[in-house]
């Protein structure tokens, strides 16, 4: 069995008494789509956060690759190939589409405390900035404001920064909330392209999508994994059904 | 991101002519004021990049302004030293070594902390130099002299020359602004600018925002220590003073009166405000007190100073356009 | 020893006055998201206004009764004509706006009352000494400005931990918005914490007055001690000004004993220490 590329042992985070995540034993599979799924509350954004470093944990510990990253500061663990994208959307509203991916692809250039030659010749940078625009389908909107496009839009240029940094691993809060069906299909097949050669770990409510892409699942209850296993298993698990209250297909 | 129209630049370029061309025919007591004016112009430039370029509200940037004064008093009356290519790197290297102590303190915390944080530390630089007679107490020092540019027994330049230090001073105003220039266009500079626009994001795309913030609070400092090595050259005089929380308050002001995030903004708040407080002045005593009223004006209803006033024009007359004539 | 007694007690009263202060200063922030750099001169104008009704009165206590109210409405004044529009806004334009205030007020200030230091009596009977011991006697002015201090910041712990408005407060420090949609009016709510910590500041200045005596720019001194205070005791945390006062009322008190050369800048290396410790204060809220 190879190693896990990313894994969670007693992952807790205090917030004063309230235990927003509490135990979680994570572990994410090179190559795989792990869906991670709950009701409202069941601290799966906190555990994103915690595991791209926004959070630091009260107890716990996060491996990537075998190594041990617990409490790394989120531009560390950037630098690791790990990146997110925000269930509000977190972009920088003044900045076009292009400037917003250019930001995130030369984080992860050499040159990035660059003081003296000018920004706009490096190439490496803007091109993997045009590149994920086009694989989101923004490539005309490059030059427009991001404050001036859709919803949806922004939430494609939230994808589009995440893949501008060409990460390894992909941590999505909620990547097709609030988007309209055609939208959320053309999302939902670019990460399905993206799957191949990528990891991702997705928090999802759109059951749908969720069954249509992972192989695995992890359904998290009041700052707890409940169950982990494939969908299939998932789907059956009465625990599952329970805590759902009749969300989940029986 | 800053990018100057062709209209801007033009515009700066016509300025800098101006400047140059000003001794020609300008009288004497209006070359020396002018000289002050740019020094504080290049202050008011050094405290843009911290304000209105990554976002950091600092209310202690006076402290390196008055090191690099204290600099030149401290080698030329204490050590008599006087050759320039050893005070002027001095006070540039004693403003950023403490603009790195202050910076390294100040930039662990942010928001309110931090602006309260860097006013106090640079009272504390303040109370160094107010409380210690070597360094002259409340009432400061007298320089003896102006420092001196010399090869082989030929002066280079001649400081005591009205003419001659204005040229200088505007040397530097120039040459500061070309080098924050470069500094903006960089990668450097534009995730300077993505930190104030959203500091977050920007760590969790991998900055290491505390590193770029500390490179520009000590960038920043060393530029004030440098508009403070001039100003003692100019007043041949250092005064606590010149560390105190109304100077940094003053420069502050300068910053947002001229329109912060624009480079040449602090330059046209430098001439305004001190050609208006030169004028009020000469009306009453209690000039300050028309200063403050103004200061308080500007901070209601001209947030983006005198160089955002054309696009709020811009913005106005479309909105009436937009809603169409009767 | 008893000179080590002596300079406590300087040390603990100066940490009650600044407690008034700064606990005004940190409601303001806490709640209203505003930083006031004229809160000093609040504390001066208390004073200014203290020494001149009492000149004229002859009573200290008169001064201080008439005095509050006028400082109350002139915070209240401000809040309205210019802290309201400010709510908003970053904080670099509050910065920019009350350091104009700071301006006009010195200035006002000189224009009226003059550049002269003035000094103030305290009243007839509580200007004696008490012992302390066969040798150091101590004055009970002193010893009574602590206890109004002490008396003063029970009430206010009272006020904000026992009484629904104070209960308002706190909840309005934190979920402003959920405040407003409950039907609360927020605009009254600031102006009544604005009024609030101007008035905290005005008497700690009117009750020093006689200690400290009365002088143009002497609201500068205490506001950035008392920004020095909330740093330390963390923005928000009434305890933590209480806190950070005391430790900051004793260490310069000490500071200026001790190290004469080096007086101002202990209280700044303590904060300094206390920064490093904990970048958001000793009771503030984690950043």
């Amino acid at each position: 069995m190879a190693e896990a590329l990313l894994e969670t042992a007693g992952l807790t985070r205090l917030f004063g008494g309230l235990a927003a995540v509490q135990d979680v034993a994570l572990s994410v599979q090179r190559g795989e789509v792990h869906a991670i799924v709950g009701p409202n509350g069941a601290g799966k954004t906190t555990l994103i956060n915690l595991l791209s470093g926004d959070l630091k944990p009260s107890a716990g510990s996060v491996r990537y690759r075998g190594r041990d990253i617990t409490g790394w500061p989120a531009h560390k663990v950037a630098h690791l190939g790990i990146g997110r994208s925000y269930q509000k959307t977190n972009i920088f509203r003044d900045y076009t589409a292009f400037e917003n991916c250019w930001l995130a692809a030369q984080a992860r250039l050499p040159g990035a405390m660059d003081m003296l030659r000018p920004a706009a010749g490096r190439k490496p940078a803007r091109d993997r900035a045009a590149k994920a625009l086009e694989q989101c389908g923004l490539a005309d909107r490059a030059q427009r404001r991001a404050a001036e496009l859709s919803y949806g839009e922004q939430r494609q240029v939230e994808l589009a920064m995440l893949l501008a940094a060409e990460p390894e691993l992909l941590l999505l809060d909620e990547p097709l909330a609030g988007m309209a069906p055609e939208e959320g299909a053309g999302v939902l097949a670019l990460l399905k392209r993206l799957a191949e050669g990528h990891t991702l770990v997705m928090i999802e409510h759109d059951m749908d999508a969720v069954f249509a892409i992972a192989q695995r699942v992890t359904v998290m209850v009041n700052g707890r994994v409940l169950a982990s296993g494939a969908p299939d298993e998932i789907r059956a698990n009465p625990q599952v059904q329970e805590a759902y209250l009749g969300e989940a297909a029986p | 991101m800053p990018r100057y129209s062709r209209a801007s630049l033009a515009l700066i370029a016509g300025g800098v002519l101006l400047l140059a061309l000003f001794p020609l025919w300008g009288d004497t007591f209006y070359i020396r004021f002018f000289s002050r004016i740019m020094i504080y112009a290049l202050f008011a430039m050094s405290l843009d990049l911290l304000v209105g370029y990554t976002g950091l509200v600092s209310l202690g940037h006076a402290a390196f302004f008055g090191v690099g004064a204290y600099a030149v008093a401290g080698l030329i009356n204490k050590a008599g030293v006087t050759e320039l290519w050893v005070v002027l790197p001095a006070a540039l290297v004693s403003a950023a070594a403490l603009a790195a102590v202050i910076g390294w303190i100040s930039i662990r915390t942010a928001g309110v902390y931090f602006i309260m944080i860097t006013l106090a530390l640079a009272q504390m630089a303040y109370y160094f130099f107010n409380d210690q007679l070597y360094w002259g107490g409340t009432d400061g020092m007298n320089i003896a002299q102006r420092p001196t540019l010399a090869v082989g027994g030929i002066a280079l330049v001649d400081l005591n020359n009205r003419v001659q230090f204005y040229y200088a001073v505007l040397g530097c105003l120039v040459g500061a602004f070309a080098l924050l220039s470069v500094l903006l266009r960089s990668p450097f500079g534009h995730a300077l600018v993505g930190i104030r626009a959203n500091e977050g994001r920007m760590r969790a795309l991998g900055y290491d925002v505390q590193t770029y913030k500390l490179i520009a609070f000590v960038v920043a400092g060393t530029l004030a220590g440098l508009a403070g090595f001039l100003e003692a050259t100019r007043s041949t005089f250092a005064t606590p003073a010149y560390l105190g929380w109304h100077e940094s308050g003053h420069v502050l002001m300068i910053v947002i009166l001229g329109g912060m995030g624009t480079l040449f903004g602090p330059v046209i708040g430098a001439f305004v405000l001190l050609l208006m407080e030169d004028f009020f002045a000469t009306l009453t005593d209690r000039w300050l007190l028309i200063e403050g009223l103004f200061v308080m004006a500007v901070a209601l209803l001209m947030p983006q100073g005198i160089a955002g006033l054309p696009r709020r024009i811009a913005a106005l007359t479309a909105v009436r356009r937009g809603n169409g004539d009767g | 020893m008893s000179y080590f007694l002596i300079q406590t007690l300087n040390g603990v009263q100066y940490g009650f006055l600044l407690f008034l202060v700064a606990s005004g200063l940190t409601l303001i922030f806490g709640i209203m998201g505003v930083i006031n750099l004229a809160h000093g001169a609040f504390y001066m104008v208390g004073a200014y206004l203290a020494w001149w009704l009492a000149e004229r009165t002859g009573s200290l206590f008169l001064a201080v009764v008439l005095a509050l109210p006028v400082t109350v409405l002139l915070g209240l004044l401000i809040e309205r004509l210019g802290i309201r529009h400010l709510y908003e806004r970053d904080h670099l334009y509050q910065v920019l706006f009350t350091y104009g205030l700071i301006l006009v007020l010195n200035e006002a200030q000189r224009v009226l009352f003059g550049n002269d230091v003035h000094s103030v009596a305290p009243p007839q009977w509580l200007a004696g000494t008490i012992r302390l011991s066969e040798a150091q006697t101590y004055p009970v002015y002193r010893l009574f400005i602590s206890v109004a201090c002490v008396a003063v910041g029970a009430a206010l712990y009272l006020l904000i931990q026992r009484t629904r408005l104070g209960m308002v407060i706190r909840a309005g420090s934190t979920h402003r918005e959920m405040v407003a949609a409950l039907g609360f009016d927020i605009a009254r709510l600031f102006m009544a914490v604005f009024g609030l910590g101007a008035a905290l500041a005005a008497f700690a200045g009117m009750i020093a007055a006689p200690v400290s005596t009365v002088y143009p720019g002497m609201g500068d001194n205490i506001l950035i001690l008392s920004f020095v205070v909330v740093v330390i005791g963390g923005i928000g945390s009434i305890k933590g000004a209480f806190a950070g006062a005391m430790l900051v009322g004793v260490a310069d008190t000490f500071g200026r004993v001790l190290l004469p050369a080096g007086a101002g800048v202990t209280v700044y290396a303590v904060m300094a220490l206390v920064l490093l410790w904990r970048p958001q204060g000793l009771f503030g809220r984690t950043l």
